[in-house]
């Protein structure tokens, strides 16, 4: 009785277009996808450039890399407020407990997914695209656009994987944000806070809306990954 | 045109390439004969500026080009065909487009060379297809018409028929020989397959370990190797052991399988007593079960194997060594030859090939 009823008034929430929770998508919707835009920005160019150059310590480094991609997000958060705590080394710049705090912390979770997924993308096409392109006169620059290109299916898969790690992660949102009211309480930490109030409504309501929204960016982003992949099906 | 002075090229502590001296002129489509991991490839990869040598040179035009602006440049005036195809994903029309797009061409530009190769090589049917759901032998033709749109003054060809059947791989050559000709190509081919080096190619270049071991005409490699790598390259595979007896007038004696027979002089210098090998092609052997049906047989001895071939078959010939002896089908049938059968084999002088001992041994 308590799910259906819970559902219902969940609904009915989110029918109502209420202002808090609209507040409260937006900004989870901010947050993590500029965390996710800037480990694109960073993360796409450090794997491809982690697959493609040659230097000692290569292997070391993907193996940090690849550790990173199950970086627990309490470590994240604790890690992260360490150094922004008021007297930790970047106290100094004021901004724990803000927005801009929880989206650095979602971007030291989501860039080693976006760069260890690269990574793999480009190593799994066959070298000799790479020996192709430089013998039709590409430069070394437009050789790199192709192998993207050629790998844009895990690429975005990349994209999706760093978006989905942070919009639904609670650690460090929590930790270096403060879940505080209209200011940086997001979707996830506000269905934590309203599960132990035991408004289980409130808490399904926000739990869809995630949902929703996770949806509906994957579906953008698997929508253009699928053209590219009709050739399987021959569609 | 090019040429590669002392190079040498390693991977890791094994040395790949060591070539001291090879130049390429133009108009010259040489074919770079080798097995599996003989270096070949390492070559055309140096050759195509795609990997530097760990030692020596690359000169194009007399120009040694170290530095990568200068290399790119280079590159820019040439073009590689690989084993796979490498289509890149979208159409057959963008793929023969790409070189020309990397090179900053104007669109007109791009589609009208792009057209006339397709028309070249008799794809455009195929212009608007997917890359990915194309045959091989139609793959590698977009391939070729790909590397032959930038305008190459050198077209590299690595094995480009090795993945294709039968029927792909012989217009897939009729179609390549044309382009070569047609657009007076210089062209560098490797292949392990000696048939297709001698149609395809000018001038071979037999490589083992890495080393060159024969730079000749292709048919001078095809009947006169000059070693036993290069023998079995071309399909001899267990020369004749023979003593040399002595030479008079151009030709020399060699006593092998208990008789003495006239071959040409070999190239090598000679001595009495000299242990030799004759290296004798299959097509070069006639066959017959009587000894008074060929005049003055060189060699007999009973049928070891037959192997029943397209268009005929392959006899081996027990005399001494092993003889391959090749009967077309309406012989073969007149003959009705059984394993064990003794035969006589008659060969011309100039039909024999004497190498010393020690370079039919070497490995």
């Amino acid at each position: 009785m308590l799910i259906v009823n819970s559902l219902r008034e969940a609904f009915r929430l989110l029918l109502a277009v209420d202002r808090e929770i609209l507040e409260i998508a937006w900004l989870s919707l901010r947050v993590s996808g500029t965390a996710t835009v800037i480990s694109v920005l960073l993360g796409m160019p450090a794997g491809v450039f982690l697959a493609l150059a040659r230097f000692p310590g290569k292997a070391f480094i993907i193996g940090l890399v690849n550790t990173g991609m199950g970086l627990p997000p309490v470590v994240v958060g604790l890690t992260v407020s360490l150094l922004f705590w008021r007297a930790g080394p970047m106290g100094f710049l004021g901004i724990m407990y803000t927005p801009a705090v929880m989206v650095l912390a979602q971007v030291l979770i989501a860039l080693p997914i976006v760069a260890g997924l690269s990574l793999a993308a480009i190593q799994q096409l066959s070298p000799g695209l790479r020996l192709q392109a430089l013998s039709l006169g590409a430069s070394r620059l437009q050789t790199v656009f192709l192998l993207v290109r050629e790998a844009r299916l895990p690429m975005l898969a990349a994209i999706m994987a760093g978006f989905g790690g942070v919009i639904s992660e609670v650690g460090s949102v929590m930790m270096v944000g403060g879940n505080i009211k209209g200011h940086t309480r997001v979707l996830t930490t506000a269905m934590v806070l309203e599960t132990r109030m035991g408004r289980f409504e409130m808490a399904l309501a926000l739990g869809i809306l995630l949902l929703a929204m996770s949806f509906t960016v994957n579906a953008i982003l698997t929508s253009v990954q699928q053209r590219g992949a009709r050739r399987w099906t021959g569609g | 045109m090019i040429e590669l002075r002392g190079v040498v090229h390693r991977y890791g502590a094994r040395t790949v390439l060591d070539l001291p001296d090879l130049e390429i002129s133009r108009g010259d489509v040489l074919g770079v004969l080798g097995r599996n991991g003989s270096g070949k490839s390492t070559l055309l990869r140096l050759l195509g500026l795609l990997e530097k040598p760990v030692r020596g040179q690359v000169f194009y035009h007399g120009r040694s080009l170290e530095d990568e602006r200068s290399r790119w440049a280079q590159r820019r005036r040439m073009a590689m065909v690989f084993q796979d195809p490498l289509l890149f994903a979208g159409s057959v029309r963008s793929n023969v487009a790409y070189g020309l797009k990397v090179r900053g061409r104007g669109r007109q530009e791009i589609r009208s060379r792009s057209d006339h190769m397709l028309a070249v090589l008799e794809i455009e049917h195929l212009a608007e297809r997917d890359a990915a759901t194309l045959s091989g032998g139609e793959a590698q033709r977009v391939s070729l018409a790909r590397a032959l749109a930038t305008d190459p003054e050198v077209l590299f060809l690595d094995e480009p028929t090795t993945n294709l059947d039968v029927p792909a791989r012989q217009s897939f050559r009729r179609d390549l020989m044309g382009a070569l000709r047609a657009l007076r190509l210089t062209a560098v081919y490797v292949t392990h397959d000696p048939a297709e080096a001698i149609a395809m190619c000018n001038r071979l270049a037999v490589i083992a370990g890495g080393r060159i071991v024969q730079d000749a005409g292709p048919l001078v490699i095809w009947n006169r190797p000059a070693t036993a790598e290069v023998a079995r390259l071309v399909g001899l595979e267990a020369p004749i052991p023979g003593i040399l007896l002595g030479t008079d007038a151009g030709l020399a004696r060699v006593q092998a399988d208990g008789r003495s027979l006239t071959v040409r002089l070999p190239a090598f210098p000679v001595a009495p007593g000299m242990a030799v090998r004759l290296c004798i092609r299959p097509e070069h052997v006639r066959i017959a079960t009587g000894p008074g049906d060929t005049a003055a047989p060189a060699f007999s001895g009973p049928v070891e194997h037959i192997e029943p071939q397209a268009n005929g078959v392959r006899l081996t010939i027990r005399c001494g060594g092993m003889l391959a002896a090749w009967l077309d089908a309406p012989s073969a049938r007149s003959l009705n030859l059984r394993v064990g059968d003794l035969v006589h084999a008659r060969v011309d002088p100039d039909d024999v090939h004497v190498l010393p001992e020690e370079a039919a041994l070497a490995p």
